[in-house]
Order: C-alpha cells, then structure tokens, then sequence
C-alpha cells in the first residue's frame, strides 16, 4: 500500500466515526461539516433497513429499534457491496447477539427471517425451469417444483397474524414462499409438519411421494395413511393450481 | 447525447418512452448485478430499448482496503453481458478496514493518495480492459488535505491514464461550500480528460453549505455552467441524474430539452457514447 500512516489514519477515522458518530479530531476540517457525513451515511443505512423490515419497524419499541439498528452499524463490519444485501447481514447480526432473548421479543428472529426471506426470494438471481406435463401419477411419478422458493420454519406464526398475537401462539410452523414466474410476485403457503417434509423430500432428494408416505407412520402415531394420501393428492393439485408444481412425469 | 439515470420508479415510463426520452440510461452495476425476477425483466426491457452506460458505487478506488476482485469479476461479466462500454466511478471512497459505507466519503488530498489511487486504477483498468472513467465528487469538508482539490483530481487524470468524469454541479456544489470561483476551477481542470458529464439539482440547508442530493431540478447558474464548460470541451455523453424527489416526467424532459439546446449551440457533430 502506497498511503502513508497518517493518511489511512486519517480515512480510518472518518469511516469510523460515520459508522458510530462518536466525534473524531481530524486535520484540516471545515467547522461543522463533518457530522453532514454520519448524518449521510447513517440516512443510508437506517432507510435500507427500515424499507427492508416494515413489519418489525412497526411493531418494535422505537427505542430497541434504534439500539438494533446503531449497533448493527457501528459493531458489524458490512460486507456486501450490494445494498440490497445488507439487510441479510442485519438478520445474522441480531440473532448471533441474542437481542431477541435481551428484549424479550421473543417473535424477532422469525420475524426478520420471515421479511428477509421475501425480500430475497423477490430480487434474488433467476433458477431458470420450464413447465412440463401434468400428466403423471401424483402419487407414483416424479413432481417437479418451481426452484425458486423459500422453506422457512417459524416457531411463532408471523406469517399469519400480527406480531403482538403471534407471539402468544408459539409452536411449530412452516411457511412456502415461492415466487411467480409470469409476474415475479411473492406467494406464501403456510404448511403442516407432513407438507413442509414432503416439500423437503421430494426437492432435496428426489422421492415421490409414495416413498414418502413410508415415512408417515414414523412421524406421527395414529395416522391414516389413506385418508394422508387423499389429503396429499388434494394439496399437490392446489400447488398445481398455484404453479409451485411445474410437472408430474 | 443525453441521458438518464435509471430509477426503478419510474421503469414503466423509461419503457414506455412515451414522455420521457432519453438517448441512454445509466445505472449503478451494483444494482442490477444477480438481480432476477420482476426487476430483471424489467431491466432487460431497459436494455432492448436503450443504450447502457454504468456508473459503480462500491469500487471505493480511494479506500485503503484492498480492491475486491471478487466484484470486479461479477462487474466485467455483467459489462458484458449488457455490452456496456461505459463504465465510471467516484473518486472517494467507501469502504476502510473491511466494512462498507455505502456513500462516498472524501479522501485526503496528498501525494500519497495519489500514488495509492493512480495504482489502482490502472489496475482496474488492465482488468477490466477499458478505459476508466473517474468522477469529481462533492465534499463538505477537506480532511488531512496537503493539496486543493484541482491538484488532487489533475494529478490523477495525468498519472493514471484515466478519464473524466466532469460533475459540473458538483462543482458548482464545491465552489459554494468551500469559497472557491466555479469556472476558473473548470479553466484548471485537464479539459481534454473529459469523457462524460453529470448535471444534477442539489439543496442548500444553510447559508454556507449544500448537499448534492439529485433530489431538485438543476439550477440555473450550474446550467450556466454547464453552457460554459460545453464551450471549453469536445462533445461527450451527458447525463441527468434525478434520485429523489422525483417529479413528473415531463419536468425531467424538460431538463433534458435545456441540455439538448445547450449542446446543439455549442457542439454541431453529434456526440457519440463511446468512452
Ligand atoms: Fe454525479
């Protein structure tokens, strides 16, 4: 590096202090002038993480929220070069700090994901895929599933009520976000145990849902195995109709 | 030429091309680079109707961080991939000791962020085999500086090879809030480095200082300008930038128009968008 110590100081200091706004003594300054940067650069960050999380900046105490957001930017040291990226390491930065255990707010986690997962999902890179034929055995043949989309398991049920009740219903719960291919919008499925595992088969190792359906009586004890397979065809042909599932050949 | 930048605000508009009608559009790389789904539809929409040219955030050629090869490797694919030939950055910085800012913040004006930023860009100018086009930014105060600004920007553009960007607000934006005169600063500038300019509203919040926010409509005297510094260069590709604020497109197409008449007095060849 050709900067002499005096002068990476010097640009250290001030990105330092645009990060945390603890005030720098810096050579050669204009009065005054120096804080128009933390204000510019803190604008940034808190309007990038606001616009990402609406639902928790709602809902959040003001203060906590402003505590999250000082934190995140003044301790984490942001790593995408893309913005729109940021919010992701919000996410991380909050739960690997345990702040939703500190506040007790017990839904934040799910909540942040819950955000990130849309907002991700929606800009992120194109898996490209075609439709194929339906005209397969829903239960015996190979079903194909949009590639874009999002798994999420919650304990609190964000994705259906808002935060202030979901946090009374805690429990184990499972949301589908896939996106369209035609308009590129954001659809969301709330899922039971068995279909959120079914989803996981079928995609990550390729099972059909007859092999699936094996699995069945381990998961749960006194289950109909005829009355799930009924169940699951009807919920396949409801993904069908949505366009999560692509082909059944 | 004039053109554009890009705001996903008004994509349809863009597309549409039924008010506004740019010659180009400019956009930040950063923005668009991975981007899938309902924008990038959009976005190649954008580029079937309209030249590209890209104008990066990130690259923080100033920063004392190491250049990030990893993003210059995603931006010389997407160059391609758009066949994009223009591509400029600020001369600021944006990222130190391993974290992103996300706006560009000043650098001291030494020699030895000269040496530092003109290795650099020569660098990224092998890289990316293109030239490599650098913007005069607008900053509210000097830190550490050993030398003006003017001595900071020439020795760049002299040193590295590199091309102007010329931001003619910011200009006028410096010359306002550091007391300087506007136009002997553009007599001081190596003119014949001009590849691209910038025309810009800004807002002033006090008697002694304004803030470069492309959220106003372009002024007069920095129009006037602009009509000065048109007499002293070749013909370039000009560029509208409106980020906030945004108005109803025909108030941008107006701007357009004064830049049009601007540029049909005082250039009579046509000027092409080549860097
Ligand atoms: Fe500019």
């Amino acid at each position: 590096m050709n900067l002499s110590l005096d002068t990476y100081t010097a640009q250290s200091q001030l990105a330092k202090y645009c990060r945390d706004g603890i005030a720098v003594d810096l050579l050669g300054l204009t009065p005054n002038r120096l804080s128009q940067y933390r204000r510019l650069v803190f604008n940034i960050i808190k309007d990038n993480i606001e616009n990402a999380f609406p639902i928790a900046y709602k809902y959040l105490p003001a203060e906590i929220w402003e505590e999250l957001v000082y934190d995140f930017f003044s301790i984490h040291p942001c790593q995408n070069y893309q913005v729109w990226k940021l919010p992701k390491e919000f996410v991380d930065f909050v739960i690997d700090n345990n702040y939703a255990k500190k506040h007790e707010i017990h839904y934040l986690t799910d909540l942040l994901n819950f955000e990130w997962a849309e907002m991700e999902l929606y800009n992120m890179a194109d898996k490209p895929y075609n439709y194929g034929s339906f005209e397969g055995d829903i239960i015996n043949d190979k079903i194909k599933f949009n590639p874009e989309f999002i798994l999420l398991p919650l304990e609190f049920p964000i994705h259906i009520y808002p935060p202030t009740i979901a946090t009374e219903k805690k429990g184990n719960y499972f949301v589908l976000l896939f996106r369209e291919k035609e308009s590129g919008k954001i659809q969301f499925v709330d899922l039971s145990v068995w279909y959120s595992f079914l989803i996981e088969q079928v995609s990550q190792n390729d099972l059909t849902i007859n092999q699936i359906l094996n699995y069945a009586p381990q998961l749960f004890s006194n289950i109909s195995i005829d009355e799930l397979k009924t169940n699951t065809i009807l919920f396949i042909k409801s993904m069908i109709t949505k366009k999560f599932v692509i082909a059944i050949e | 030429m004039i053109g554009l930048g890009y705001r996903r605000d008004f994509a349809e508009e863009f597309i549409s091309g039924s008010i506004i009608k740019p010659d180009f559009v400019e956009v930040a790389p950063e923005n668009w680079i991975g981007i899938g789904g309902y924008w990038k539809k959009q976005f190649n929409q954008i580029a079937d109707k309209y030249k590209i040219a890209c104008h990066g955030l990130s690259l923080s050629i100033g920063s004392p961080d190491p250049l990030d090869f990893i993003f210059l490797k995603n931006l010389k694919a997407f160059l391609k991939e758009y066949n994009i030939d223009i591509y400029s950055e600020h001369l600021s910085y944006a990222k130190c000791d391993n974290a992103h800012l996300y706006d560009l913040l000043p650098i001291p004006f030494r020699e030895d962020a000269v040496t530092h930023i003109v290795e650099r860009i020569k660098i990224v100018q092998d890289y990316l085999e293109r030239p490599f086009i650098m913007e005069n930014v607008s900053y509210y105060t000097p830190v550490a500086a050993e030398m003006d600004e003017l001595t900071f920007i020439n020795a760049i553009l002299e040193q590295s090879g590199c091309k102007l960007l010329l931001d003619v607000n910011n200009v006028y934006v410096n010359s306002f809030n550091h007391n300087y005169n506007a136009k002997s600063f553009i007599d001081g500038l190596l003119l014949d480095k001009v590849a691209y300019i910038h025309m810009a509203g800004h807002l002033q919040i006090s008697d002694d200082l304004i803030i470069d926010t492309h959220g106003e409509a372009i002024i007069d005297p920095v129009f006037d300008l602009f009509d000065y510094t048109a007499g002293k260069i070749q013909p370039v590709p000009i560029l509208l930038e409106r980020d906030f604020n945004i108005p109803e497109m025909i108030e941008l197409q107006g701007e357009i128009n004064k830049l049009k008449a601007i540029t049909n007095l005082r250039w009579s060849k046509k000027h092409e968008l080549i860097a």
